[in-house]
């Protein structure tokens, strides 16, 4: 029996544009805290506290969704 | 591009600056400022026990420093950085980095590791020649 994988449909979270798998990193990326994923045109971006083994201290922009970004703020 | 399709994109560290210039945190701003006319940069990296704690950039110089008519010989760099940093990582694509940039209103951008290892820098001046050198689709 061949299992069918299920294939995750890629549309943007806040404005239901369909994402092509391919272009993950250039047109879109995943909310890092949902990890929903978002086209670059409705993503937001915060500065956030890290903790490295290097640095113990850092500050990353990370990318966040409408709904998450509008949640911490 | 081929097809509509991205067969790869350039990222950050394809463009960023691999020599980061840094002074140490007790340093003095007319040391940073040496440095920064020397080596014809905008900014610095100040650093404490080796590990990166702030920006000292010339936005810093004219609104902290010049405006306030403070002795650059007798202050210390780290009293006049910016901080925190604001960092990203090496594998970020040129065309989030410079969504990042005008989001968060920076022209700087050091590169870090997952471990914060600090690799490079990435500026709105690398950002431009990454434009002449790649085609971007913004």
């Amino acid at each position: 029996m061949v299992e069918k994988k299920k294939e995750e449909k890629l549309v943007c979270v806040d404005c239901g544009r369909i994402l092509k798998p391919e272009e993950e990193g250039y047109t879109w990326g995943r909310c890092q805290f949902c990890q929903k994923p978002v086209c670059f045109e409705d993503t937001h971006y915060r500065a956030v506290y890290k903790k490295g083994l290097y640095l113990d201290n850092y500050v990353e922009a990370i990318r966040l969704c409408k709904k998450c970004y509008a949640e911490r703020r | 591009m081929e097809d509509g399709k991205i067969l790869s994109y350039p990222t950050v560290k394809d463009a960023m600056s691999k020599n980061v210039v840094t002074v140490d945190a007790d340093s003095t701003v007319e040391t940073a400022c040496r440095i920064m006319g020397e080596k014809r940069i905008g900014s610095v990296i100040v650093t404490k026990e080796g590990k990166p704690i702030g920006i000292f950039t010339e936005r810093d110089l004219l609104s902290k420093i010049i405006l306030r008519n403070v002795d650059i010989r007798d202050a210390k760099v780290e009293e006049f950085m910016s901080k925190p940093l604001i960092t990203i990582k090496p594998e970020t694509s040129l065309r989030e980095a410079a969504r990042i940039m005008a989001q968060l209103h920076v022209r700087r951008l050091p590169v870090v590791d997952v471990e914060g290892r600090l690799l490079g820098i990435f500026t709105s001046a690398d950002l431009s020649s990454a434009l002449a050198k790649y085609t971007l689709t913004f």
